[in-house]
């Protein structure tokens, strides 16, 4: 009976965990299907309020040139742009890639400052440190790897001053720039697709939920200072400040058109330790704030508490019994070659043949649902729609995607650690980055 | 476990295999209808920008 009962619960929640994912799907159908014809015309702003960007590196001496470049070409009214370049505690050649870049002839008249940092934080600790200096109405952030598109600027600041009082934050996606490196990299494109052309539009569509991508996004100056600027130290800052700005009650705005190019892991081991951290990151915050749950607080914030939960905790649990169940149960089959009066564990007796059709079927529909995901996602974006994404898409069900499942043990394993042992957990392992 | 809750979990599972079925057939009509969509305005945006790209140049300057 107790194995019949774990089979219930454990696809109960998978189903509820689906349901999350159709609804998203849901309004993210609704809102492509409003925009995909829409053209985009750049038309000059009513106003241009100040920007500082901010690009915190640390050891970045491969990327960071193309990114500076980048950042200067923003197309952007120059003097209404200040630059903060941070070297942050580097051991390499990150300030002086910096520094060739801003001395180019081209853009010595631009209003650039180059600060090698030796103070503690990490990225957060940057972002507070540009924050106390800044001049402009608006901090923007693009980390080292993150190359903005020319008009990505202009994007964000044009959603922000479509509503000043209720979008503290605006934010734009990001695309994978070494997407065809190798079939890590292909996996995580796709991975990045579905997050920013899916998740993100369908929560700011039905709900005008936002979350900051951690580059690629600006946020009201003012504003950041009132909230005390962001968490140093924090694994993922980004995640942090995103619900300390929906916990005022302000918004974080989507600009679906403002694009950068970043960089992802090329090797499975940079994959994985960049996972853990955003995990465990993610982890710390929903637990930090899953008292909200309880208390009077932002039902955006409530709603994200949630949606995290489903994500990090119910899903994970659900899958991670399902893999038991299914691991127990071949290993028994193996084990009855040799012993024929061993019975398999988990199987719902008398009716189980018809049940296990009906599943066998749910599930192979939950591969093709996965798998038409990915493809949509791949749709809203021109010439990304291929055959091959199929296969890809496919073959990462069954490999890229169990990926997470070790991850997601280890976050929890990791966290779980900490906070008994009283280690800091809150230990960055910098992603590699290639010359590419 | 008494076998009515088995024939209820068999009905759930049912409602939720053809659920998937339908949502199956909607996701893939809406993933054409904006595939379609998404290349032809883009063809077009990218018609428009190349007539605009050097007036608009100017414009930043």
């Amino acid at each position: 009976m107790a194995a019949e009962i774990t089979m219930i619960v454990t696809l109960v929640l998978i189903w509820l965990s689906l349901l999350v994912s159709l609804t998203t799907l849901g309004g993210a159908i609704h809102f492509w299907l409003r925009r995909s014809q829409k053209l985009v015309h750049i038309t000059p702003l009513p106003s241009y309020p100040t920007v500082t960007i901010v690009v915190p590196a640390h050891n970045e001496e491969i990327v960071i040139a193309q990114t500076v470049r980048a950042i200067m070409n923003l197309h952007y009214p120059a003097d209404r742009v200040e630059i903060l370049l941070f070297a942050d505690n580097c051991n390499d050649h990150t300030a002086r890639e910096m520094r060739s870049v801003a001395e180019l002839p081209q853009y010595r008249d631009r209003n650039v400052r180059l600060i090698e940092r030796t103070g503690s934080g990490g990225k957060a600790g940057v972002l507070n440190d540009a924050l106390a200096i800044a001049h402009g109405d608006y901090l923007g952030v693009y980390d080292a790897d993150a190359m903005p598109e020319r008009n990505a600027l202009y994007f964000l600041v044009r959603e922000a001053i479509a509503n000043p009082f209720k979008y503290m934050a605006v934010f734009g996606r990001n695309k994978t720039r070494n997407a065809r490196q190798n079939f890590l990299t292909r996996c995580i494109n796709q991975e990045i697709v579905v997050t920013q052309r899916i998740q993100h539009c369908a929560i700011w569509h039905m709900f005008k939920i936002g979350r900051i991508p951690g580059t690629n996004f600006i946020i009201n100056t003012d504003f950041a200072k009132s909230i005390g600027g962001w968490s140093n130290g924090a694994l993922t800052e980004d995640t942090d400040i995103s619900f300390k700005i929906m916990q005022s009650g302000k918004l974080i705005a989507l600009a679906y058109n403002s694009e950068a190019f970043q960089q992802e892991p090329e090797r499975l081991r940079d994959y994985y330790f960049q996972r853990l951290r955003w995990a465990k990151g993610n982890y710390q915050v929903v637990i930090h704030n899953a008292r909200l749950l309880f208390r009077p607080s932002n039902w955006r914030v409530k709603l994200e508490v949630l949606y995290y939960s489903a994500t990090f905790f119910w899903f994970d649990a659900a899958i991670i019994l399902s893999n038991i169940i299914f691991l127990t149960n071949i290993c028994v089959l193996i084990a009855r070659l040799f012993d024929h009066n061993l019975s398999i564990p988990f199987t719902f007796g008398d009716g189980n043949s018809s049940i296990m059709q009906i599943l066998l079927l749910n599930w192979m529909l939950m591969i093709i649902l996965y798998v038409l995901q990915i493809f949509f996602a791949m749709s809203t974006q021109f010439g990304q729609a291929t055959t091959e994404q199929i296969w890809i898409g496919l073959a990462s069900y069954f490999t890229y995607s169990q990926l997470f499942i070790l991850v997601s043990i280890h976050a929890v394993a990791s966290v779980f650690l900490d906070a008994v042992l009283h280690r800091n957990g809150s230990v960055w392992v910098k992603t590699k980055r290639f010359d590419n | 476990m008494t076998d009515s809750v088995i024939t209820v979990f068999w009905w759930v599972s049912v409602v939720i295999t053809v659920f998937f079925a339908v949502a199956v057939v909607v996701v893939f009509v809406c993933l054409w209808i904006t595939y379609f969509r998404v290349e032809r305005t883009t063809l077009e945006q990218k018609r428009i920008d190349e007539g605009y790209a050097a007036d608009d140049e100017e414009a930043w300057e």
